[in-house]
């Protein structure tokens, strides 16, 4: 009964696969069509968690080759999901680099700290801007509403503790909201 | 979160170079050979070149980290880069997510220049497609 299903099943995959190369070959441009129909808006998103971060005095490293660098040290910080819990530590910070384009690119890295002990480093990579109004608001340390800008990032874990394993195995996105004593992120896991 | 479309990316992959058991797990490096990207927006192919560097940790996901040059239909390059997993054993199904950048100097396709994205990709017959999304 095995051998029989093996040599069945082993032809059945040989065949679709002489046939996807000949498909792909004849119908490039079909195949890229067909799958962005079936698929488009279609990437799904689970809530992760609400990270909030008070910054500390901001370092203005200045004009640099690349941009303007103003580093934000983070002093303190919490974080609050169905799966996770607790405190950010201090000592992290973004390093961020405002580019000629106006566009304020942002590099985070720091670690959190579960409710029941854990430590987990993150680093997030993240793009901000919005109409020169509300970004001038927004560097006078007024409170703007965050639909008003763009301030999206993409957060990266790593743990060794086996109860958040599954963060080592996830991409997220944030959204941001930049209040007058530091950033609220709102974190998706991709589906 | 809210996303919508921005492109759909297949890529052509010669033999891969397996470098081996590195300091951070197996490296095994993608040479890309060509593609085709299409979406609204914007279309027109991959140029040979770039790659996918790829590491297969101990914990059996691999992270990817690959960069090529976009060449759209009208001629504006793009190079586009991204990381993220592919993680073959996960629960449900094969997790392959990324978050592709771009950088442009075309004024046309600026806006690429001020969008994070997201990828899921999917292993085909002659190599990976992505279906990217703009997060909005």
């Amino acid at each position: 009964m095995l051998v029989p299903g093996v040599i069945v099943y082993q032809t059945l995959v040989s065949v679709r696969s002489i046939w996807q190369r000949r498909y792909f070959r004849l119908m490039d441009f079909d195949v890229a069509r067909v799958v962005s129909c079936v698929s488009g808006g279609q990437v799904d998103f689970r809530f992760l968690m609400t990270l909030q971060v008070a910054v500390g005095a901001v370092q203005r490293i200045g004009a640099v080759p690349h941009g303007t660098r103003v580093t934000a040290p983070i002093a303190s910080g919490q974080f609050q999901g169905p799966r996770l819990r607790g405190k950010v530590l201090p000592g992290g910070g973004d390093w961020t680099l405002l580019r000629g384009d106006g566009v304020l690119e942002l590099d985070l890295r720091m670690t959190l700290e579960t409710d029941d002990g854990a430590l987990i480093h993150m680093t997030s990579f993240g793009l901000r801007h919005g109409p020169p109004e509300v970004i001038a608001a927004l560097a006078r340390g007024e409170s703007v509403d965050h639909t008003s800008y763009y301030f999206r990032t993409t957060p990266r874990f790593e743990t060794g503790h086996p109860k958040y394993a599954f963060l080592n195995h996830l991409v997220a996105v944030a959204s941001g909201d930049r209040r007058p004593d530091g950033p609220i992120y709102t974190i998706d896991e991709i589906v | 979160m809210r996303s919508r479309p921005l492109m759909t990316l297949r890529l052509n992959t010669a033999p891969v170079q397996n470098v081996g058991g590195a300091p951070h797990g197996t490296r095994v490096t993608f040479p890309i050979t060509g593609g085709f990207f299409e979406g609204e927006r914007l279309r027109g192919k991959v140029l040979p070149g770039g790659d996918d560097w790829t590491v297969k940790r101990s914990d059996g996901v691999i992270e990817l980290d690959l960069r090529v040059t976009l060449e759209t239909d009208d001629g504006a390059l793009i190079h586009m880069t991204f990381e993220g997993i592919r993680d073959d054993g996960a629960p449900v199904a094969p997790y392959f997510r990324t978050v592709p950048r771009f950088e442009t100097a075309e004024s046309k396709y600026s806006f690429l220049n001020r969008l994070l994205a997201v990828g899921v990709g999917e292993i085909r017959a002659d190599g990976p497609v992505h279906v990217i999304e703009e997060l909005l």
